[in-house]
């Protein structure tokens, strides 16, 4: 009798243990939520066009609840070669717990130029305040993140009319 | 000291330092075997988030494809952005499939199902990919977490993509990569 039990016990585990296993199998597309994003990432964007439009260097902080806390914005507008400096007013994140895709929206506010000659970034383009949409997909459990834009991907300052904001930029972000 | 204390202390010495340089070798040598990885379908397992643009046009796609390590995709979803106009596609398991070689180099090929548009101005584009495959050369990295993938000729075929011969120059050139949505 008393050497039955540790046997039982053992065929059990071995069970528990397998169950367990393919239990961890059969969820192998693990579910994604709000904390994966976060909390600090370094961000290099652009356009992928032949004559590059303008790539733009972001500083982003999330409270991993859906909120983007924090963030600055390097734009550079590689067709005049002139650099303008944002800070994120506002910036909001979800999260798709299926397929860990989600959307970004992070509105900017002008910081300051250069050298001074950079006034078209307030008098036209992107504007005193605009606000970028993008698509993004997680990696590496939240270590790196894949962006599109959206469509409107601008919205806010110069962009108006009927159809604003049709804009392509493409990039990554990665976890400092 | 005599000669034959002096020699046997050398011989020791020798020793001493010959064993573990030849330890070293024989692990070096075992360590290269060891790297000697043969991938295959199983190399690719999971979810994997990728990003993908064209070189000379302002188009780029970020993608969620679920790999089963059997060759085939099972589910997958898209967001792909051709001069600031958006479609949005599912995938169609039953169309998509992957190849991984031993050497790490493979094939890739994802269907779209349903496509929908961001607003009115994109819905020509986005019928235009519905039902359309998507083809690419890949290559697997760092021992299946990440992959690098380029658009093969022809890049799209089905949906509104008919006829023969260069039907799809504007693609040809989409490249990008792949990690793995979890671990790394």
């Amino acid at each position: 009798m008393i050497s039955k039990i540790p046997a039982r016990a053992l065929i059990y585990s071995a069970l528990m243990a397998l169950a367990l296993m393919l239990g961890a199998g059969g969820s192998a597309q693990a579910k994604f939520n709000l904390s994966q994003v976060g909390p600090d990432y370094g961000c290099l964007l652009g356009s992928a066009a032949g004559v590059t439009i303008h790539t733009q260097l972001m500083q982003l902080h999330t409270d991993k609840k859906g909120k983007i806390e924090s963030g600055t914005l390097s734009y550079h507008f590689d067709f005049v070669d002139e650099v303008c400096t944002y800070t994120l007013a506002s910036g909001t994140y979800t999260i798709d717990g299926t397929t860990g895709t989600g959307n970004a929206t992070l509105t900017w506010t002008f910081s300051k130029d250069s050298d001074g000659d950079e006034k078209f970034c307030t008098a036209s383009f992107p504007g005193t305040t605009f606000t970028e949409n993008f698509a993004f997909v997680i990696e590496n459990s939240g270590k790196r993140l894949d962006l599109a834009m959206l469509d409107p991907g601008l919205s806010g300052a110069a962009f108006t009319g009927t159809d604003p904001g049709d804009f392509f930029t493409f990039g990554s972000c990665t976890k400092q | 000291m005599n000669r034959g204390c002096v020699n046997e202390r050398l011989a020791k010495v020798r020793s001493l330092i010959i064993a573990p340089v030849l330890a070293l070798a024989v692990t070096t040598c075992m360590w290269g075997v060891a790297n000697a990885r043969e991938f295959s379908n199983k190399s690719l397992h999971g979810g994997y988030g990728c990003l993908t643009t064209v070189g000379f046009n302002g188009s780029g796609s970020v993608i969620q494809l679920v790999f089963d390590g059997k060759g085939h995709i099972t589910s997958g979803v898209s967001v792909g952005n051709a001069f600031g106009e958006v479609c949005m596609a599912t995938l169609d398991p039953s169309g998509s499939s992957y190849t991984v070689n031993p050497d790490g180099t493979g094939t890739l090929t994802v269907q779209s199902k349903t496509v929908t548009a961001a607003d009115t101005d994109e819905t020509a584009i986005c019928t235009l990919v519905t039902g359309a495959s998507t083809h690419y050369a890949i290559v697997v990295e760092s021992g299946g977490s990440r992959f690098d993938l380029s658009g093969l000729d022809p890049f799209f075929t089905g949906g509104g993509f008919t006829g023969t011969g260069d039907i799809d120059q504007v693609n040809a050139l989409k490249s990008g990569a792949c990690n793995r949505q979890v671990g790394g």
